[in-house]
Formats: structure tokens, sequence, C-alpha cells
């Protein structure tokens, strides 16, 4: 238990906007008439760029008398009927679609390749603000959604800024976009507590959903909310409070008297009590009177629409349940400990070698007895199958968690953990094997049996070995303690064995002969790879019973030649047997 | 109490003494009524802008680690930022030959006398590396130790960046640091501010705090129109730089503020040390005290607001006026008004103005008290992480020497190395060591990567008792790391693949840098720990019998001299040179040269 407190920190967020230059330097680039900047006119829709030595700015603008529907259209839908398929990186196995306002989007598809032009002109390196004021904003939003494709978990340099813009999509999205805290900390909206258009785009809360920071404004102050629910909170009740009517946001002026009153103290209005307060709590209200701009007796507020004592409870205990929430999956705290059960597994390895057996044959009898007897105290449930299922549920656990996380940050998480993944898959993907096989009566494990976190860890190496280039030149080496390459060899040896049987059987059976052979050459070209642990060659091995059945119908006479001499074994376990 | 007031009064009267002279580096004062006597050197400011910014930005650069070694953050081996153009016209001061600082402090710590180095506004700075360069030559382990010397500022701008800070806190260097702010002076918040938002005010405004002009520190510069500006822009600035460090102590992690920092250019500068604010109301005011320097750089811009914007320009017009009004509010201060602003005060720190009692003479809004809290908060929780590792200490202690004890005894009774019994890993002992070696790393890798979070105190890497086991731990667990990485074959044919480049974790890099750090000894290319690294890549190397290559040729003549230094200070095992180790084992397939060296020879029989 931690005795600290926690404090809600918009409130000391704001000021570090405000009190910069950023809004106002946008701002001034969307309002302002220079003429050095042409502007691109498109379909309905025109942007400038402006660019700088150390910032490009994009405005995004529409014309005035366009008409914003509220209507959703999924993902899938444009995917399948408008041929649009840019939003399908956000994609995943969890959040397979999401819904976008169709009009915004209409208005995008209709300029798509002057904007898919624009995109391709954009310097990733250079910082980039896309911003845009009111439907503008939310066009604005939606391309910058589509840059973020092309950004890393590295360094970014890219902020949306809109001013009074509507929301463009829905909770999927808004879910979408919050699997990278990358992505959701790209976007900045300024929204005035007297804005308009924000009501025109949420008569139905449950449609739609906030995502990214949201900077509340009014004329005394200025506070951020990052988490969605309760920027939906707030956004609802700005339209209670506010029923008597809009008037039009002069944003450029917001935004200038809030740079001037960033130096002055806060206006705390009568009546509010911080004395017996939490941080938290006096945090929130404190956030609130900002974001409402509250200047009058708080006594008299009770009377009107919006209770704000209910509201500072309500998001207190949001804020709260979001703290929790951000503890999470963490692999490199318990990395140690797996490395503990990988490291009681070598040892395992290395006793069944001294026994002259090879690990997975050891295992494998293991398992036979075990569930032929009910006897379950035997020594090897507690040295193997302990740190084998501890691994294997980290594991699942650790694929599932990068196939969550979005394309490019998932690369990085991969290559972080490719080499332990490789060596856990390596070591107990054939104890795994052994299980399948001990019974007798299972067969045909890689189409069958193997489990899902095995097949995208070996995708995850094939893919490295792609983007790296195989790595030459180090084949002749002392390979004593290498486990082997392919995780299914014994999968493949099990299958093997099996029509080894049929063979006696069915002398004639032409389909089965050729898969041997298959199997035979396999071997020998991994071999000659130097990727087969030498372990295969124990006398206990499964490997040598498959041989010394087999050998009589091999073909693969470089194999035979091979196999035929104990000797050859040591010099290809020091790396110094020649293959043809 | 009193007779440091009185210290701090002269203090005072020499910084002021030194700007009349601006042209002499420093000046010298003996006062030697006192036991023991005192020496106070003061330094004069400088108001020209080339003296305050060094570029249009920040002007921060590298710290000179030759004269200022412990500035630094010590695991992650990186140097503390400072204002370049102070640390410049340090390097001119201390570099005089005639008068000599170095001698003059040679003297005064010969004859046991307590130095006060001091400075009013820019000469503040100098007063700072000069003490800096004092404790670094007296203070530190094994130097010749005297009394430390003090140092006093007035109204002094900020110098270095949060590594300064930390650096100094490590040290328990701060406690001789006290700067005296007065509420609204602006020259200690200058630095917030870019030199490119300045522009032309600073050149006018500067006016006033530069000894060399005759506006000097003059009230006629406050009733022009551009200190209007200059206090706004240079308010602003410290709101950004202050809002920002708070949303950090609120929120570790915050992604939207990574984002914001690329687009919003933050000053580095930081305070450190203790800092008395002065509320301006001559011998009445209130003197409050801050040592937290998080809390501190939240009043530095909180205790300069406005309560409304009409305010401004009487306050601007004040901005000025109290940089050169510290002598009338230093006058015979009652104890009764010092209010200390300790770490538990800050926790609790009530949240209305009405009932806020000392601290209120600063007019902290509510706001502001919640960021104090903040800044409590934090060091509450890196104390609580750093107990948290306390209770880890005794198991890795138990792990240490019982287990992996036990573990190199018996191999010392079979008389085998236990490198090479470990490398070969054939017993079960070998495997429960193996396992060991994990648990122990576990914690580490915790306390590292907690150390590169900023969530331990700033004296961590300096804690005797940590650098201590992380000695022990690399002596006998990093053995077991090279054994396991070699064992694996994880090198290739290149050195960009050794453990030494590739292999070695944090866990044992951090503290080796603090053990040097510690005993102040030079960086180690190869340390004792790292022997069986260095020659397990000899090793590979010279497997095909050749030793002509230049550069293997030189890395065995310096292992060689390095064995003989080892061996003679018994930093390095016996069992090395047992018959059949990978040592002798590699050190007998060299060229008749070296392996007939007589040292090691003689090393290799015993």
């Amino acid at each position: 238990m931690s005795l600290t407190q926690s404090f809600s920190s918009g409130i000391v967020q704001a000021p570090f906007v405000t009190s910069s230059r950023l809004l106002r330097k946008t701002w001034g680039v969307i309002s302002s008439g220079d003429e050095d900047v042409v502007p691109h006119v498109g379909k309905g829709l025109v942007w400038k760029v402006c660019e700088e030595s150390d910032l490009t700015v994009l405005v995004f603008d529409v014309k005035n008398d366009f008409d914003l529907q509220q209507n959703l259209v999924s993902s899938t839908y444009l995917k399948e009927n408008n041929n649009f398929h840019r939003f399908e990186f956000l994609c995943t196995k969890k959040i397979p679609e999401f819904s976008v306002n169709w009009s915004a989007v209409s208005l995008f598809i209709d300029n798509l390749e002057k904007l898919d032009e624009l995109k391709s002109k954009i310097n990733s390196s250079h910082p980039l603000i896309v911003t845009g004021h009111g439907v503008g904003g939310a066009i604005a939003s939606l391309f910058t959604v589509l840059l973020l494709e092309s950004i890393g978990s590295g360094k970014k340099r890219l902020l949306c800024i809109t001013f009074g813009s509507p929301l463009i999509g829905d909770k999927k999205l808004q879910e979408a976009i919050a699997q990278s805290s990358t992505w959701s900390s790209c976007f900045l909206h300024v929204v005035s507590c007297k804005n308009s258009l924000t009501k025109k785009l949420i008569p139905h809360p449950t449609d739609y959903m906030p995502f990214g920071t949201f900077l509340f404004c009014s004329d005394t102050g200025a506070t951020c909310f990052g988490n969605p629910e309760s920027v939906l909170e707030l956004l609802v009740s700005l339209i209670n409070d506010q029923s008597q009517g809009f008037e039009v946001v002069d944003y450029g002026k917001l935004v200038e008297n809030l740079y001037r009153k960033a130096i002055c103290k806060d206006l705390i209005p009568r009546g509010l009590y911080l004395t017996d307060s939490t941080s938290l709590n006096a945090s929130i209200r404190l956030q609130l009177c900002a974001a409402l701009g509250l200047t009058s007796d708080m006594q008299q507020l009770q009377h009107q629409n919006t209770d704000i004592n209910a509201l500072a409870t309500k998001l207190e205990e949001l804020e709260k349940f979001m703290s929790q929430k951000k503890v999470k999956f963490d692999p490199s705290k318990t990395l140690n400990m797996k490395k503990i059960d990988m490291a009681n597994l070598e040892w395992y390895k290395k006793y069944c070698k001294s026994q002259g057996i090879g690990y997975y044959d050891c295992f494998k009898k293991e398992t036979k007895k075990d569930t032929s007897k009910v006897d379950t105290s035997s020594t090897v449930s507690q040295d193997v199958i302990l740190p084998q299922k501890s691994l294997r549920n980290y594991w699942i656990d650790m694929v599932e968690e990068a196939e969550r996380k979005p394309q490019t940050e998932a690369a990085a998480f991969r290559t972080r953990w490719l080499f332990a993944g490789t060596n856990y898959r390596r070591m107990v993907e054939p104890l795994y094997i052994a299980e399948y096989y001990a019974d007798g009566l299972s067969k045909d494990y890689e189409a069958k049996g193997r489990s899902r976190h095995y097949v995208v860890l070996e995708k995850w190496l094939e893919e490295d070995k792609k983007e790296k280039g195989d790595s030459k030149g180090k084949t002749k080496k002392n390979v004593e303690l290498i486990l082997t390459f392919d995780s299914c060899f014994w999968a493949k040896l099990e299958e093997a064995l099996l029509l080894c049987g049929q063979l006696d059987d069915l002398k004639e059976n032409v389909e089965a002969k050729g898969k041997l052979l298959e199997f035979e050459n396999y071997v020998y070209e991994s071999l000659k790879k130097y990727e087969v642990s030498p372990e295969i060659f124990l006398k206990g091995s499964s490997y040598m019973t498959w041989w010394n059945k087999y050998k009589e119908s091999a073909d693969n006479h470089r194999l035979a030649s091979f196999m035929s001499n104990r000797q050859h074994f040591d010099q290809y376990t020091e790396g110094a047997y020649s293959f043809p | 109490m009193e007779k440091r007031g009185e210290l701090i009064e002269k203090a005072y009267g020499g910084s002021l003494r030194a700007h009349k002279s601006p042209d002499r580096p420093y000046l010298i004062e003996k006062i030697s009524r006192n036991d023991p006597s005192e020496v106070i050197i003061s330094f004069s400011g400088s108001g020209a802008v080339k003296d305050w910014y060094s570029q249009r930005n920040f002007g921060e650069t590298k710290i000179d680690l030759s004269l200022f070694p412990s500035l630094r953050s010590i695991g992650s081996d990186e140097p503390a930022l400072v204002n370049e153009t102070f640390l410049k016209r340090f390097h001119g001061i201390i570099s005089l030959a005639r008068p000599s600082l170095a001698d003059e402090v040679e003297k005064a710590m010969g004859k046991k006398k307590q130095i006060v180095f001091a400075g009013h506004s820019s000469g503040g700075p100098m007063a700072i590396l000069a003490t800096l360069w004092t404790l670094e030559k007296y203070q530190a382990p094994h130097s010749r130790g005297g009394i430390p010397p003090l140092c006093v500022t007035f109204g002094s701008p900020l110098i270095g960046n949060h590594i300064f800070s930390h650096a100094t806190r490590r040290e328990d260097w701060s406690r001789y640091f006290v700067h005296y702010v007065m509420r609204y002076d602006i020259v200690p918040r200058i630095l917030f501010a870019p030199l490119s938002s300045l522009d032309q005010s600073f050149e006018e405004i500067s006016q006033s705090f530069n000894p060399r002009s005759r506006y000097f520190l003059s009230e006629s510069v406050g009733r022009s129109s551009s200190i209007l500006d200059f206090y706004f822009t240079i308010m602003s600035n410290a709101a950004i730089v202050t809002s920002h460090d708070a949303s950090k102590l609120m929120c570790i992690t915050d992604t939207t503020l990574e984002t914001l920092e690329i687009f919003i250019p933050l000053s580095p500068y930081r305070p450190f040390g203790t800092y008395i604010f002065c509320t301006g109301n001559g011998n009445l005011g209130k003197k409050i005290a801050i040592t937290n320097p998080n809390a501190v750089l939240q009043v530095l811009f909180f205790s300069a607001q406005l309560s409304t914007e009409a305010e401004e320009a009487q306050v601007a017009y004040r901005s000025l006026k109290e940089h050169a009004i510290y002598g009338t509010e230093l006058q015979q201060i009652a104890a009764q008004n010092f209010v200390h602003l300790d770490q538990q005060q800050l926790q609790k720190l009530p949240l209305s103005e009405d009932d806020a009692g000392g601290s209120n003479d600063l007019g902290l809004s509510p706001r502001a008290r919640l960021c104090l809290r903040a800044a409590a908060e934090l060091e509450e929780r890196k104390c609580e992480n750093e107990k948290k590792l306390k209770e880890k200490r005794s198991f890795i202690e138990k792990k240490l020497t019982k287990e992996l004890g036990e573990y190199r005894e018996m191999w010392a009774h079979q008389r085998v190395g236990f490198y090479d019994g470990f490398r070969e890993h054939k017993k079960a002992e070998d495997f429960k060591a193996n396992v060991t070696r994990l648990e122990i790393a576990g914690v580490w890798d915790e306390i590292i990567e907690k150390l590169r979070n900023h969530e331990l105190p700033d004296e961590f890497e300096a804690n005797e008792e940590w650098v201590d086991l992380g000695t022990r731990c690399r002596k006998v667990v990093e053995p077991l790391d090279i054994a396991n990485y070699y064992r694996h074959g994880r090198h290739y044919e290149d050195d960009a693949s050794s453990y030494m480049v590739k292999g070695r974790p944090k866990r044992y890099r951090y503290p080796q840098r603090w053990l040097e750090h510690a005993k102040r000894r030079p960086r180690e290319a190869i340390s004792t720990s790292c022997f069986w690294a260095e020659v397990e890549q000899l090793r590979y190397k010279t497997s095909n019998g050749d030793v002509s290559d230049r550069d293997v040729e030189e890395r065995v003549v310096r292992l060689v001299g390095q064995i003989e230094e080892w061996s003679k200070k018994e930093e390095l095992d016996k069992d090395v040179f047992l018959e059949g180790s990978t040592f002798v084992k590699w050190w007998r397939t060299l060229h008749p040269r070296y392996k007939n060296q007589p040292y090691i020879t003689s090393l290799i029989r015993e």
C-alpha cells in the first residue's frame, strides 16, 4: 500500500500549453491571410502548408456552407464499398472495425488523390502541426489518424491541434487509438465552454467518443483532461449548462487571453472550500472552476443546471479508476523469473543427456509413465512440468500482448523479445510435442496440435531474418550445446516413425515412401547447416530408433554415409565434419 | 543563528564591494575576530549579454568534468549541463596566475579558516562554481579536508540543469549553498527565458544589474516601458518550466507531455541548494527556507505571480527594484521570522490561503500549494522505493555469501577454478549457482530500472552500502555471467559481439562506475570482474595461433601488466592460475615470447 496521494495533472498541463506560444502560433497560421502561402483548393476542402525552419503547419478548412451530418459509417463498410483501406492498420483482432463520421470521411474520400500526394510529401523527421477550426479541425484529426501509421515508438514529431471541432468517431475508434499511448498523445483539442459545434455532434453521447487530450477553456482559465470518459462527462455537462444558446467563439481572442493570464493567479470563486479536500479532489474542483469559468459564488451555482460538486465527485471516481487501470502487464518485470525456469529446463536437458537419452525422449517416457500410473508425485512434475507450464503461460500472454499492439510498436516489441522467445520455443516446444505423441494415439502435430503462439514466435524470427538478411559464414562451429533450430524437428520425426510402421505393411506405399524421403533430405540439409543438436545421436534417442528401422530403405546416400560411422557424430559436434 | 546572520550580512557587503571593482576577478576579506576566522571571497557580476547567453536559446553546455568530476549522473555517465558563459567566466578566473584563487583557497584551507564564497546577481554563479571547485578539491574522499566552504548568493541567476542539482545532493554538498531570493526579484528567473524571446529588452534592462553601467542598481530602468515586456516574457517562460515539471511530478508517465515537449522549448535550468525567499517587508518580513529543489522551482514562479492583470506595471517595476534591496532585508533578522518548509510541512501544506500560516507571505495560490505537495510526494515515493529495496539487500547478501560462497568452496576443494567449473556446467551445483545468479540479477535489474526512471533518492549512487554490495556482486556473480555468455557461444568473430560491448548488463556497468566515483579512481577499461571476458575474447582471437595482429598483441601486453597489478593487490583469485584453467590452457598456446613471461609463469607454478 502506498501512502502517497494522487493528483489530477490536467491542472498544470493546461498552463504548460497556454503559457507557451504554441496555440497562438497555430491560430495565427489558421487566421492569417498571408499571400505567400498558396492555399490548395479541393472539392469542398481547402488546405495550406506553412513551412518554417523548425516547424511545418498544415491547416485544413471547409467551405462555410458545408453541412456536417451526424451519421457514422464503419471502417468495414468503407473498405468494401468505397475501396478505402487506409484505416486497416488501426484494426486488430480485438478491434476489428470502428466507425467514423460519414460526412467528414466522405469529404476526405472526395479529395483522396490530392491528400495522398500531400501525405507523401511529409517529412517525418521535421516537427509537424496539423490543425483546423471547426469542421476543418475534424478533417485535421482524420488526416492525422492516417499519419499515425508511420509513427514508431521513437520520437513523435506530430501534433494535431483542433479548435472547437466536432468529434469524429465512435468508442471503437477511441479504443483503437488508445492502443498506443504514443498515438493518443498526438491530439490536442481546444474547446471553449461556450462552443456550439460540439453540441451539434454529440446529441447521442453513446454514438461518439472523444480521444486525445482536451483543453477546456473559459475566460478565466483552462484545464486539460485526457481520460475519454471524463472528457465526455464534461462535454455533456457543457451542453446542459449552456442550454440558453451559444455564442460564436473567437478562438484567437480566447487563446491570447489565456496566454496573458498564464502569469496570473487562478480566480477562486467564493465559497470554494478546499481545507478538508484531498489533493485529488481539490485539483479536480479547481479544474472545473477553470474549465467552466466559474467566478461567482459557489452556492448560486448549485441552483443552475449543473451540480458542480456532483460532477467533481464523478470525475474524481473516473480519474481514480483510470490510474488503477494504468498498472498493466510489464513483461520485463518477470523476465528474470522466466530465465530461472529456462535454467531449470537446461539442467533437465543436461541430466537426460548424461543418461544417454536426450531430453525429448526422456520426457516422453516419463510422461507415458505418468499417464499410466496415477502417481503424480513423480520427479518430472516438479522439475520440468512446472517451469514448462509457467513459461508457456508467460509466452502466450506475451504474444497476445504483442498482437494487441499496433503494427509499428509491435515491431519494436518483437525485436526486443525475439532472442528470448526463440530460445524458449526451441527449448520448450519439443516437450510439448513429446506430450502430444506420448499416448501413441495422436498424430499430425504441426497441422492439428501446434499452439498458435509457437507459430507466431516462429513467424517473428522469419520476418526478422528477412529484414536483416540471413547471416552467413557461421555454419561451421561447435554445436554441442545448441538447441535444434527447427522446434518441430521431433514432430517431423514422430511422423516419420509412424510412416516407417506403415512401410513394413505396405511395401509399395508410394506416398509414405515419398514423405520419408522428404524427411530424410530435410534431416540431411539441417545437419549440413549445423542446425540440429547432436543429442539426436544419443543411444536412446527416437531418431536413432527411426534410423535403425529405416536405414535399409534409405535413399539419401550422403546421409547414410554420414550415419554409418559414429565418429562422424563427434566430428559434427565439434563443427569439423565436412558435408559433401 | 546570530553569528550566521552576521556572516550573511558581511557576505552581502563583500558582494556589493566586488561590483564596484568589476575588473578585479574577486575580492578577499579576512575576518579574524571569530573562531575559526573567516575569509570572504566575493565576485562581481556582469550584465553584458555575452556574459549571460552563449547562443540565442538557453546557452547551456556540458560541464567540464576535469574541473568538476562529480557533476554528473554516475551510472548513466551523463554530465550536468551548465550555463556556458558562466563556466567560461569562471575558467578565466581560476586560470589566472596572479592573483591565484587556488593559492588563496589553499592558504585559507591550510589555516583551517572558514571560506565563504559570495556573489550578488551574476556574481552568484562565480561563487557557486568556486565553491564546487573547492569542494571537489578538498572534500572528496582521500583529499586534504579542511573546513568545508560556504556559498552565499543574493539574487543569483540559475546555473545548471537537473543533473547539476542531482549531483550536488548526491555528494551531500547542497547544504553548503544558500541562495537568497527576494519574492519578486526578476534576475533569478531570467534564464527560464531563451535569449530569442528577450532580444532588445535584455540589453536595456540589464543596465540595472551591470556593474559597469551608470544605471547599475538604479530605479530609473524599472520605469522604462520595456520592463513590462521583460517581466511578462520571463514569467511566461517560468510558467512553462514550472507547469511542465509539475505535470511530471503529478503523473510520471505522461506521453502527451512528451509530445508537447517537442513543440514547446523548455529551459534546462533548475535550482539547487537551499533557497531562502524573502518577502520584502524588511526585517519584519518572513524568510522562508526550502531545500526540496522541485518545490523551490515552483515557488520561483508562483511567488512572483500577479494577483490580477492590473497589478502588472507595479509588479514589473518591483521585480527590478527588489534586485537592489537585499541589504535592508538582511538586517537584524529575528529567528522567529525564519520558516523552514521541510518535507513534512510541504506534504501537509494547507490548500487554502486562509489557513496557511507562515508560507502565506509568498502569496501562494491553491494550485501552487498542490504543486508543492506533489514535489514533497515525489521525495516520499523515492524514499519508499529505497526502503523496499533495502529489504531485499539481506536476500542478496544471503545468496552471495552462503549459496555462492559454498559453491566456490566446493570448487576450491577440487582444485578447479570456479569460473572454469561453472563454464563446464556439468554438476547439479553449477545449475543451482546459475539459478542463484538469476535471482540476484532480478533484484539488480529492478534497481537499475528504478534508477534510470529517477525513482530513487539522489543519494542512492553514493550510498556506501549499495556501492559495496555492487562491488561484491560484480566480483562473485559477474564471472558467472561471462561464463554463461561464452558457454552459449553468443560471441562471434568481431569485438562488436564480445561480452564487454554487447553482453555486459547495466547491473555491472553501473556499480563499476559507482565504485570508481566513490574512490575517485580513473576509469578502468577492464575491471577485475571482467578479467575473464578479456581472456575469452583474446582466446577466441588467437585460436588460430596467430598473435601477429597489432591490436591483439597490445591487448595481451596490457593484460599481462594488469594481472601483475591485480595479483599484487590480491584482487585476482588464485584459482585463475590452477593447472587446466581456461586461462592457463590459453596461456600455454601463446608464443614463447609471452608464455615464458616470468611473473605469470611464477603465478602458474605456485
